[in-house]
């Protein structure tokens, strides 16, 4: 569990075997470590002690009851009992208990082959059945739009109370009723929670499950890809389940990755969008002012031949090619390629953060996983991790709730993770400069002033982050201009001290940090769109989402202008609607890759289900394109061969090699951490502070769950589970039928 | 035989003797006053090692030892609770000591925080003891009122505050531990020891949980000495304690006995005897937890933690149950059965599933159906939950049932026979 216990050694025996063991560890943990399982369902090894279950008995010398072993901790020469007659028959006996009121409904329970009741009853349970007595029956009821319970399974093991409690910070499961009557449920029946759905992985039963996976193949005949989810900038490994070219189920169940057991809503219920029956699963050509499906070779040769037109018509410049925040990495290298065969420096992506002038000031690595988890002080400014970033958020609140770590919070948004902070500052809107300012040492009352909170408040914070060792700031996307170079190297502005600071930016998509790393920040993102139809008569564009903003009007008029619109996407956008070539990219399900995740960790995307209709990855698609416009391609066919052609290009990404990743899974990028000019950051906070509206209020509105973690962006919306859930970032109301079936409160 | 001296119950009987002004004219407060001005408070401490005063609750841990077990250089704030969640089936002696002397309670209490350091006292009453909660309150107003309470007890630097709270009907909250999360405003679940109350206990800081009766005891040992309440009783089980006793005897009712006493003289001589001219069948002696034992056994045996160990059973709460010849031993225990099964709080596999399983089992042979083999399948399923459970709630469901099914055999058959005659002949309606 925790390494620094490695250090010391004792011996202890089992079943007469003497054993060495880490001192101070859990016996369970301890005998683990070697190899040996002891049977168990309330211990699992993240979460506080239960002794509940009463699976993991033994017998310990010179103690007069059996002890479990989840809640006892080693001692030199402890001679321990674990495979007597004595445990065997306390086994038996103890899940002959389980098993009484327990339905025996295996053939079509959803867990069954990966239920931790099964195995335990098969390995160590009684062959006969000596329970003759009436069961107490409970019907399965779906408690959310995304869970079912099906009470009468329970062990009682109090797993999924204790992750919403603790990991979720939610606490929206109790335990209902009293003894043999008990049930895990809610108090009026519904869930009011996150949707996270991690009660459901941890549960060791079939009580808790997936209303997406209910009466789904069986576990066992699931290919299980290990890949990386396609939502967040957290980067979440998560395993998906097909069978032929269907996605079942996306779970964490191994708890390998950064994540261990660990997914949001998002990451656990929004795959439909990769089966969805909206895809673009062929080429589509413009012909008469109508789209038609054309093969690739038809639709390729096409955009190659329309593309080079414009360019030698118009100049090079005249062409534009857009990446995407969304895509994997070698999709932008290999769009980038494009433009570098046509020539023209018109090459961006839609940024979802100001990540180059965070790239440009940031003063020390950015701050992993490890990183957040042994923080002694974490400072989260400008941002909302617990509805954005929801692993970053289940990290950070880890050492605050073992005490290791103090939490201070600046935002100008009555973020939900105040509440779990030391000290929550509430900025007025536009405060970050100013508080900044004060935290770099100017003065207290003009920073406080417009930063619109107390000197004393400013005074207590600037203290509180100096007293820290290791330290983590977040910066939020609240944080601009002045205010993020400062944010992003806020040690610099600190008095100096021995400690270590390092920096997350708080990114939105999945592959932020990567489409900053392969496309750069050349031309600004605005100026190309600025700019269609006048300037640029050709547009390529991949995974972009042209008209998701307000302006949505204004670019529809200026891609109408355009002489040429060629888009490649998953689904027929708005903007596709307008093309003359639609191109039907995988998505990264169908395919093999890397994202970059917020922690600038390259992890491996792997390919699950093979492309959906004839899609193809946006790498393969963009470097056909190349190769018909005459660049020299070197990687046909093979995505490693683009990833190297990355690796050598960018040195960041140099030693973070497929191979690497296969091994440890999330390979950090080597980014040298700019050394800013602290007296050019304070004059730059001055003048920003100076220019704050101070008459401007605060935003009193507590932000509520979900709010922007149930907003669902274009995949999200493909996916039916989510969409028929939420709406505009809240979760629908229940309907009739499912509030008619909420489990009452029995009156025993 | 000189009149036994009467500790606790010295003032039950006098009229008022609720009220502060009856309390003051019988050496009330007396032993508060001799602590604060001229005792340490490590000499309560000893006085009270000194007495062998034994717990009053049921589990019978040695008071001073428990008290020495509080870290003296914690810098947390320490607690003391009494536990007057007493729900124990057959036991109802804290209840008469609460109506009858609730001031004794206040100052053990207010000793007790003076011995260990604390500044603040929880007295955690049984939700069905409304009234005793609103008697309880008005003692409290009362001592405040007049000084016994509070801020700067009786002109000294002590200051400490005793607060009732009502539970809600658990009788699991009569464990320490579950009390305490019940206290903190969660579910009454035991919780996992180590650590113990005394380390961390409410609001994790170090608390001593003691019954009503220990705390009640505490004001005569401290103003007589420990050594003259020990040799009240005997050498292990200092002084005098309260039994409860019901049940077919003549005149049932809470009485004040030296340890040691024959519990022969107890039925005979306290109690009138058994009901009726009737002859004793089984004596349940330290309320519906313990072991049950036959008359032979409870005519021979004494009332002291030692020698009713040798028969096999425990003086545990006092609550003293006497079943006539009348009695069935099968039905007796399956009313115990559904009791546990009622109240198991649900923690842990054995007690939830096992005591419901046996409640099933015992309903079963009792409306019929019964069979021959359920009596190996009870004994087995008791060994099954025995001393694997999380608290000792689960023991207290098993022992009832073994210790019944081992002296009094013969019920269990005829109940099995009377079964299988009424899944035969079921009765006419």
């Amino acid at each position: 569990m925790s390494t620094d216990t490695t250090t010391q050694t004792c011996t202890i025996t089992v079943d007469g075997v003497p054993v060495v063991v880490p001192a101070g560890a859990l016996l369970i943990e301890a005998l683990k470590m070697q190899g040996i399982d002891i049977p168990n369902f309330c211990y699992y090894h993240n979460l506080p002690a239960q002794a509940s279950c009463r699976m993991c008995l033994v017998r310990i010398e010179k103690m007069p009851r059996l002890q479990p072993s989840c809640t006892t901790v080693v001692r030199d020469g402890m001679a321990v009992e674990i495979n007597t007659p004595e445990i065997l028959d306390m086994r038996r006996g103890m899940l002959e208990f389980m098993l009484a009121n327990h339905p025996l409904d295996c053939p079509v329970c959803d867990r069954g082959g990966e239920c931790e009741l099964q195995d335990n009853a098969f390995k160590f349970g009684r062959v006969d059945a000596r329970f003759t007595e009436e069961k107490h029956p409970a019907p399965d009821v779906d408690i959310s739009p995304f869970i079912y319970n099906d009470a009468q399974r329970c062990v009682f093991c109090y797993r999924c109370i204790r992750v919403c409690d603790i990991w979720m910070d939610v606490g929206a499961l109790a335990k209902l009723n009293r003894g043999a009557h008990e049930t895990i449920g809610t108090f009026d029946g519904w869930l009011d929670c996150e949707h996270c759905g991690n009660c459901v992985d941890v549960c060791p039963t079939g009580t808790l499950l997936h209303t997406s996976y209910k009466f789904g193949p069986r576990p066992w005949t699931l290919d299980e890809t290990e890949t990386t989810c396609s939502y967040c900038a957290d980067g979440c490994r998560v395993r998906l389940g097909s069978r032929g070219d269907t996605v079942h189920r996306s779970i964490a169940r191994d708890g390998t990755g950064i994540n261990e057991e660990f997914l949001c809503v998002k990451g656990r219920y929004g795959f439909g969008y990769i089966n969805s029956g909206e895809r673009v699963t062929q080429p589509l050509v413009r012909k008469n002012g109508e789209l038609h499906p054309a093969t690739w070779d038809d639709a390729l040769e096409h955009v190659a031949k329309r593309l080079g037109e414009v360019s030698k018509a118009k100049g090079a410049d005249a062409v534009a090619v857009l990446g995407s925040t969304r895509i994997t990495n070698e999709g932008n290298f290999a769009v980038a390629e494009v433009a570098k065969a046509i020539g023209t420096p018109n090459i961006s992506y839609e940024p979802d953060y100001d990540l180059s002038t965070f790239m440009k000031s940031v003063g020390g690595r950015l701050a992993t996983k490890a990183d957040v988890l042994s923080a002694d002080v974490i400072f989260v400014i400008g941002g909302d991790p617990k509805e954005d970033q929801p692993l970053t958020a289940h990290h950070l609140v880890q050492p605050v709730f073992k005490g290791k770590a103090a939490l201070y919070v600046a935002s100008s948004r009555l973020v939900r993770i105040r509440k779990r902070a030391s000290k929550f500052v509430h900025l007025r809107p536009g405060g970050e400069a100013a508080l900044l300012l004060g935290l770099a040492g100017g003065s207290l009352e003009v920073a406080a002033k417009a930063a619109g909170c107390a000197p004393s408040d400013i005074e207590s914070l600037r203290s509180s982050l100096e007293g820290g060792r290791k330290v983590v700031v977040m910066v939020g996307s609240d944080c601009r201009g002045a205010a993020l170079e400062a944010a992003s190297s806020l040690g610099t502005l600190l008095a100096q001290g021995d400690r270590e600071v390092t920096y997350r930016p708080l990114v939105f998509d999945n592959n932020s940090i990567g489409a900053f790393d392969v496309l750069g920040q050349g031309v600004p993102y605005a100026s190309i769109t600025g700019s269609l139809g006048d300037s640029i008569s050709a547009l390529y564009a991949v995974g972009a989402d042209l008209m998701d903003g307000e302006d949505a009007e204004a670019v529809r008029a200026r891609l109408g202008r355009l002489d040429f619109l060629v888009v490649q996407d998953l689904f027929m956008t708005d903007a596709a609607l307008l093309a003359e070539v639609v191109l039907p990219a995988s998505t990264y399900a169908e395919q093999d890759g890397t994202f970059t995740n917020i922690a600038g960790e390259v992890q491996r995307v792997h390919k699950a289900i093979d492309p959906v209709g004839s899609t193809r990855p946006d790498w393969l698609i963009a470097s056909q394109i190349a190769r018909l416009l005459g660049a020299e391609v070197k990687y046909r066919g093979s995505v490693s061969a683009v990833y190297r052609s990355l690796t050598e290009s960018n040195p960041a990404y140099a030693n973070a090699t497929y191979v690497r990743m296969m091994t440890e899974g999330a390979v950090q990028t080597e980014r040298p951490s700019a050394s800013p000019d602290r007296s050019a950051l304070v004059s730059a906070l001055t003048s920003a502070t100076a220019a704050t509206d101070t008459t401007a209020r605060h935003n009193e509105v507590p932000t509520e769950m979900g709010e922007r973690l149930f907003h669902l962006g274009t995949i999200g919306k493909y996916s039916k589970l989510l969409a028929d859930a939420f709406e505009d970032g809240k979760a629908k109301g229940r309907s009739v039928e499912e509030e008619a079936a909420l489990i009452p409160l029995k009156s025993v | 035989m000189a009149e036994p001296v009467r500790v606790v119950s010295k003032r039950f009987g006098i009229p008022d003797s609720h009220t502060l002004g009856v309390y003051l004219e019988h050496d009330g407060y007396v032993a508060l006053e001799k602590a604060l001005k001229s005792m340490q408070p490590a000499d309560v401490i000893e006085e009270v090692k000194k007495s062998a005063l034994r717990g009053r609750g049921g589990a019978g841990f040695p008071t001073g030892m428990k008290w020495s077990f509080v870290p003296k250089d914690s810098p947390k704030p320490k607690y003391i609770v009494c536990n007057a969640d007493e729900s124990e089936p057959g036991t109802f002696k804290d209840r008469a000591l609460m109506e009858n002397d609730p001031h004794s309670l206040i100052e053990g209490c207010l000793i007790a925080a003076y011995a260990l350091g604390s500044h603040t006292c929880y007295i955690y009453i049984r939700g069905e003891y409304g009234w005793v909660q609103d008697g309880m309150d008005a003692a409290i107003r009362e001592a405040y009122e007049k000084g016994y309470c509070g801020k700067n007890i009786l002109g000294t630097d002590f200051s400490c505050d005793v607060y009732t709270h009502p539970g809600a009907g658990a009788y699991i909250c009569g464990e320490e531990t579950a009390l305490l999360n019940s206290l903190e405003g969660k579910r009454g679940h035991p919780r996992i020891k180590p650590p113990f109350p005394a380390v961390e206990g409410l609001y994790g800081c170090p608390t001593v949980v003691n019954n009503v009766e220990t705390l009640a005891t505490v004001p005569w040992i401290v103003q007589h000495g420990g050594d003259a309440f020990r040799q009240l009783g005997t050498e292990k089980s200092g002084g005098t304690r309260l039994v409860s006793v019901c049940g077919h005897v003549n005149k049932p009712g809470v009485y004040e006995i030296p340890l040691g006493y024959p519990m022969k003289d107890l039925l005979e001589k306290e109690c009138g005897g058994i009901r009726n001219g009737n002859k004793l069948k089984a004596v349940i002696p330290g309320g519906s937890s313990v072991p049950i034992i036959t008359a032979e056994e409870a005519y021979s045996v004494k009332l002291d933690f030692e020698s009713i160990g040798e028969v096999g059973s425990m003086l545990g709460s006092g609550g003293v149950i006497v079943m006539d010849e009348t009695a069935d031993i099968f039905e007796s225990t399956f009313r115990l059965v559904h009791f546990y099964k009622h109240e198991s709080c649900g923690w842990c596999t054995p007690c939830r599933d096992g005591s419901d399983w046996m409640e099933q089992l015992f309903d079963r042979i009792a409306i019929g159906g019964g069979r021959q083999e359920d009596l190996a399948l009870i004994t087995s399923l008791g060994k099954n939950i025995e001393g694997k459970s999380h608290c000792a709630l689960a023991d207290a469901l098993v022992w009832p049932i073994t210790s019944s099914m081992k002296k009094f055999p013969e019920d269990y058959q005829r109940a099995i026979e009377r079964s299988r005659k009424l899944l035969h002949e079921p009765a006419a309606v």
